[in-house]
């Protein structure tokens, strides 16, 4: 993506939205990551700082591409993470199910629009391999964090 | 007449990306660097007429920018855009006051950073 971004002489706001829509996709694959990493190790302060400034840079641009909603959910993420940053404690099973559900509503806020539908992860990626986070719906709506892969 | 000069200072290249887009209307000669390191010696190199300053950036940040900048002979009087997402009190708490500093909350829409960025390079402002 960072290629796409370099490549790009004269953007335009619309195309330079739906390259930041797949930047995004890439970030929550990369954020995935990092919680499953946080998950083994609740106390690994370099994943939670990679995932900080993530949700920190996801607030700071989103509404700029007219993602405004990419902007809200991750000025919340971005407080949580630093709130455990700053006093210096592991993330909480609660803290990672939060973050999950802010991973996964950015996920679904920047997916591709439907008429240029293309899967949100490339064959072989995220939904397939083992030790990666999915979100599904429980049947009474609430979110169920599952550490296998999506059935 | 001489085109006017910029330098982006943002690690995230999201917003390098949208600062070229949004300013292209302006046919700005734009620089873009995404560290503290990079921002020293591009701005030594090319003297920009503004810089557009991110504060929280891993590594020092662009607090230490700033205060770099301002104690080099050429850029204690340079328009300086403070673009950052921690807040503009927090911003200002931090970078503290000067004629020649704005301060701008993020995100903000292209039209706002161009207005603001086409104001500070007017010779009354600069």
């Amino acid at each position: 993506m960072k290629e796409e971004f370099i490549a790009m002489t004269q953007p335009t706001l619309k195309n330079l939205r739906a390259i930041y829509a797949r930047t995004c996709q890439d970030r929550v694959r990369s954020m995935a990551n990092l919680l499953a990493q946080l998950e083994a190790q609740p106390a690994d302060r370099g994943s939670l700082e990679v995932l900080y400034r993530h949700f920190h840079g996801l607030a700071g641009a989103g509404a700029s591409f007219g993602f405004d909603q990419v902007t809200e959910l991750g000025r919340r993420g971005e407080a949580g993470t630093r709130i455990c940053l700053e006093r210096q404690r592991p993330s909480q099973a609660e803290d990672r199910v939060q973050w999950a559900r802010l991973i996964e509503a950015i996920r679904l806020a920047t997916q591709p629009e439907p008429e240029t539908a293309q899967p949100p992860w490339r064959s072989g990626e995220m939904p397939e391999s083992s030790g990666e986070f999915a979100l599904l719906d429980s049947p009474i709506g609430e979110f169920t964090l599952r550490s296998s892969p999506i059935a | 007449m001489k085109t006017k000069s910029i330098l982006v200072v943002d690690d995230e290249i999201d917003i390098q990306a949208l600062m070229q887009c949004a300013l292209a209307p302006a046919e700005l000669k734009i620089y873009s660097a995404l560290d503290a390191t990079q921002a020293t010696m591009i701005a030594r190199r090319v003297q920009p007429d503004l810089v557009i300053l991110d504060i929280n950036m891993p590594g020092g940040g662009g607090k230490l920018v700033y205060d770099r900048l301002r104690k080099m002979a050429p850029f204690a009087s340079t328009p300086i855009l403070i673009y950052s997402g921690i807040g503009r009190d927090q911003a200002k708490a931090q970078i503290g006051g000067h004629p020649k500093t704005l301060f701008l909350d993020k995100p903000a829409r292209s039209e706002h950073i161009l207005a603001t960025v086409e104001c500070m390079l007017e010779p009354a402002y600069s």
